[in-house]
């Protein structure tokens, strides 16, 4: 098999995280199904003439997506910022292959491992349920549409953040702030618009919908808005596919290009340094004026002051994230 | 065998590497030699494809490195160190790399793991630096390459593991025509086994030579004049490589008539002409600057 070295050399490097991610992610759901299930009927057994209500099973309950979304988040990570700043990463790219069959192999691995498991979990969950005939708060395909479409789009985001960063902790730190900024923009931009627009609530609400809705991490959130996006929108799962798709090529074309050079910046890319930087004082801007205005009784000057202590904080925030290097070992 | 064509390479802002050309043929052993931080080492990444150039390429028998990267299975580098062989020990290790190359030769890498005697369960990062080295090149000799990239392969080890390297290499080139790119600063080693050698300065690769012809090229003079000429000599730029009061160790080249003539006219009172070493070419070459 081609790159078939290159697929057990991968797989050796994150060996213990793909098989933890593989059995939690087979087993953890069908496991709990049983479980809350073998409880409601032990508890009819023992208290027949109780006047409980007939068995729902909860989907996204549990804490299954997010235990699934950390081991994929540390695989990302190993795969990449750590391969790099471990000086690993020169040893991969001096192998026989592309270096777009190195992303490919890379990704292809862990994805085999989010496919072939979540499809394990649907059997048998999906048997369980069928077998017992356990009501279900959604339909089990689109719930296991919408986890498999997100723990994908976790990975790849995670992956791609890889790519352009230079140390592991850029990575984390890109990802979880892609995967959470249409959000905070949808947030800070709802506020100011409240704040100075004559914009009608329902207006606003639809914005902040949108993105909300555009937000990768939006699963993650423990609101019951959040949480019920999925059965609210059945066609939701198509989202955080979309994204998937975007953060492959996002990662497969910086991959390609990628500089690999070991000198503790934060983007690999410099020319990313300054919009990001734009992005970041942005942000602290709109979010601290909105505040200031909110806490000052609605008073421009509380606004003003907000808009320069955001401004301070951005700036000083993005000098030392972006700018500052680390030191590699 | 392998050609750069052109290579140039700015990091961090800084040109590191300004159109850097050469073309190593079959069973050569080419030692790169600079100062540090003069980019031995990005020349080796570039070559490998570890880092890309910003213009240039790197030609395998003509095909280009970077379009069609199979033909790396010919080509390996052995870098100071290998952080991805840490966490395995030999076993693990020649499984893993006989699936990346198909001509990995287990039986080759056998006999020399045992007969320099190197623990075969051991993991790489429990070897002391001298096995750290032996075992890398053992790997990137059993990988069965056409050419093989040694950074600092002698660096950091004592003198008979450091004989044991050499003779590793020189029997490899003798047996099966290997090419090797070396960078080391130990020029001892640079001059027992390398056939050509090349200086990169100035992001550029300057008096890329034969190692015989380096001896042709260059004369030593010890010389003591009756006066202080240190100035003069300075002066005349001609390169100091020691001197003491009135006594000079001085090198020219060995056409350089005028310079040596110049020298007679101060009268000397002791004019021995020596052969030169390697170490001397290269103190006169890079030190100069700091020195006069």
């Amino acid at each position: 098999m081609v790159g078939g070295g290159l697929f057990e050399k991968e797989f050796k490097q994150v060996r213990s995280l793909c098989i933890f991610l593989f059995l939690f992610n087979s087993f953890a759901l069908p496991f709990t199904v049983w479980s809350e299930y073998s409880s409601y009927l032990d508890f009819l057994k023992k208290y027949p003439d109780s006047n409980l209500e007939p068995f729902v099973f909860q989907f996204g309950a549990d804490p299954h997506l997010l235990i699934s979304s950390m081991f994929l988040f540390f695989i990302a990570i190993n795969q990449m910022g750590t391969e790099r700043a471990r000086g690993m990463m020169d040893f991969t790219l001096s192998l026989p292959y592309k270096r777009s069959k190195i992303f490919l192999v890379k990704w292809a691995l862990v994805f085999g491992i989010i496919l072939s498991s979540t499809l394990i979990s649907f059997i048998l969950t999906g048997s369980y349920l069928e077998w017992f005939e356990i009501a279900v708060s959604q339909p089990t395909f689109n719930y296991y549409f919408t986890l498999f479409s997100t723990l994908a789009m976790v990975y790849t985001l995670t992956l791609a953040a890889g790519t352009l960063t230079g140390t592991p902790f850029a990575q984390g730190l890109t990802a979880v702030s892609a995967a959470i900024l249409p959000l905070l923009f949808a947030l800070v931009l709802t506020m100011n618009a409240d704040a100075f627009g004559n914009f009608t609530y329902e207006e606003m609400e639809k914005w902040f919908e949108f993105g909300y809705l555009i937000t990768p991490a939006l699963q993650f959130f423990g609101w019951r808005i959040f949480q019920d996006v999925s059965s609210i929108y059945p066609f939701y799962f198509l989202i955080p596919g979309g994204m998937a798709i975007l953060f492959f090529f996002v990662g497969y074309f910086s991959f390609i290009k990628h500089p690999n050079e070991r000198n503790g910046n934060f983007f690999l890319w410099k020319q990313l340094n300054l919009p990001v930087q734009i992005i970041v004082i942005l942000l602290g801007v709109l979010g601290f004026s909105a505040v200031g205005y909110g806490s000052s009784n609605e008073s421009f000057t509380g606004y003003l002051i907000g808009a320069v202590i955001g401004a301070a904080i951005g700036i000083i925030l993005s000098y030392y994230l972006i700018y500052k290097k680390t030191k590699q070992a | 065998m392998i050609e750069l064509k052109n290579l140039s390479k700015t990091l961090n802002g800084e040109r590191v590497l300004d159109s850097v050309s050469l073309k190593l043929e079959k069973g050569e052993i080419f030692g790169l030699l600079g100062r540090n931080g003069s980019g031995k080492t990005t020349i080796l990444r570039l070559i490998q494809q570890i880092i890309l150039p910003d213009e240039g390429e790197v030609l395998f028998e003509n095909v280009s490195m970077m379009e069609h990267p199979l033909v790396k299975r010919k080509v390996v580098y052995m870098p100071v160190q290998n952080p991805f062989y840490d966490r395995y020990s030999y076993r693990e290790l020649v499984k893993i790399l006989k699936s990346l190359y198909p001509d990995f030769d287990v039986t080759y890498s056998n006999e020399l793991i045992n007969r320099y005697a190197i623990p075969e369960t051991k993991k790489y990062r429990e070897l002391s630096t001298g096995l750290k080295k032996q075992f890398s090149l053992i790997m990137a000799f059993a990988i069965r390459p056409a050419v093989i990239l040694l950074d600092e392969p002698t660096d950091g080890i004592d003198a008979v593991t450091r004989h044991d390297l050499l003779q590793l290499m020189i029997d490899e080139v003798a047996e099966r025509e290997t090419t090797i790119f070396i960078t080391s600063h130990r020029l001892e080693d640079i001059e027992r086994i390398c056939s050509r050698i090349g200086f990169l300065e100035n992001s550029t690769l300057t008096n890329v030579m034969d190692m015989d012809s380096l001896k042709e090229d260059y004369i030593k003079i010890q010389a003591v004049f009756e006066e202080d000429v240190h100035l003069k000599i300075r002066e005349r730029k001609i390169s100091i490589l020691d001197y003491s009061g009135v006594f000079y160790t001085l090198l020219l080249q060995r056409d350089d008539v005028e310079s040596k003539n110049w020298l007679r006219s101060l009268n000397p009172k002791v004019w021995n002409q020596l052969p030169v070493n390697l170490e001397e070419v290269f103190i006169a070459k890079f030190g100069g600057k700091r020195r006069w």
